[in-house]
């Protein structure tokens, strides 16, 4: 049975999302990216020099390389907003991304507290609502907050990307019982978790729980062999998958044996003796 | 003449005329004027010039020019 991703009319080919960034050089970068074949890798933009700029055109540079597994793959590029704090510079930053890497999708993350790098829904919203007037596919990082999630996919957003826990923290799902009220409460919606994930059971678990999709970054790129770790969290985000579509049993309180006890010889008779 | 250019006060002493002119004085564009081969995109006080545009946007005192190019991200 067909368990495509769809998103926004497309299909996504993978249920894991990849970051490009932190890794130890653009050769391992490439190599996770070829062992966890994400649907989609998030990339940025940035003010550079020409030198800089020049260095981004190297065969072995992380655009290179990109560009060729991209172009190879099928997967699609991402690009964020990562560091802006107001709707305005969000907006601009989604602009400019989409001339320059010629893709209507936009990862927005509009931040609202330094410390734990939390989206600001107000600023979120307004930012949202904007680039889908302008045609923009957007897919914003937020919070898991019900509502802000059911407003944004109200303005058009074609899914939504809650926070398992703040951005590099490897947290895991801090708020199980609140990502299961969003899939419960958004049945329809595509979900994913973004940001916060630091073990391929975090994945597994968001999957298991009905999420689409999680997008992650410094779990591979910091892991000890960022390669084995990009192939692990494939085989996890599968699992869960294919756990959610089996359907899980109902956890219950109490202890009930799987082995049949009927036909038991000597089944409550010890007393009897 | 002065100019903001990536966040940074730059004085041009030869008045590059044009955005294009600009582009290739600062080394993000050669001298051939088609020669579009490195990849960035470029704001003029906070509004996108697309690349067909170089040419004919003219610069004046105090413009802020970015120019923004691809980085890793998450």
């Amino acid at each position: 049975m067909n368990d495509a991703l769809m998103i926004a009319g497309e299909t996504i080919g993978s249920r894991l999302w990849l970051g490009s960034s932190l890794y130890p050089s653009p050769q391992v970068m490439s190599e996770a990216l070829q062992a966890a074949q994400p649907g989609f890798v998030t990339l940025s933009l940035r003010r550079q020099s020409a030198a800089q700029v020049q260095q981004q055109q190297q065969p072995d540079s992380h655009w290179s390389l990109l560009q060729s597994y991209v172009r190879d793959s099928g997967a699609r590029l991402l690009p964020n907003t990562a560091g802006c704090y107001t709707a305005r510079e969000a907006i601009l930053l989604a602009q400019m991304a989409r001339e320059l890497f010629a893709t209507d999708w936009i990862k927005l993350e509009v931040i609202g507290d330094d410390y734990s790098l939390q989206p600001h829904p107000l600023q979120l919203v307004e930012a949202a609502r904007e680039l889908i007037a302008q045609g923009f596919k957007v897919l914003p990082y937020c919070t898991d907050d019900l509502v802000l999630c059911r407003t944004l996919l109200e303005l058009g957003c074609p899914a939504v990307m809650p926070w398992a826990a703040p951005i590099g923290t490897g947290k895991g799902l801090l708020n199980p019982w609140q990502l299961q009220t969003l899939r419960e409460r958004l049945p329809d919606a595509v979900l994913v978790i973004d940001a916060g994930l630091g073990k391929p059971s975090q994945a597994m678990a968001a999957l298991e729980l009905g999420f689409d999709a999680v997008l992650l970054n410094t779990a591979v790129a910091r892991a000890q062999q960022p390669v084995a770790m990009a192939a692990a969290f494939r085989q996890a985000v599968d699992g869960g998958r294919q756990a959610y579509r089996a359907g899980l049993m109902c956890e219950q309180q109490q202890a009930s044996p799987s082995t049949p006890v009927l036909g038991l010889p000597f089944w409550h008779q010890e007393g009897a003796l | 003449m002065r100019l903001i250019i990536n966040g940074e006060p730059y004085e041009c002493r030869v008045y590059p005329g044009s955005l294009l002119a600009l582009l290739q004085q600062l080394g993000f564009l050669t001298d051939d004027a088609t020669a579009f081969s490195m990849r960035f995109v470029v704001a003029l006080n906070q509004h996108i010039i697309s690349s067909s545009r170089y040419a004919s946007t003219a610069l004046q005192e105090d413009d802020c020019i970015d120019v923004l190019s691809v980085i890793t991200g998450g």
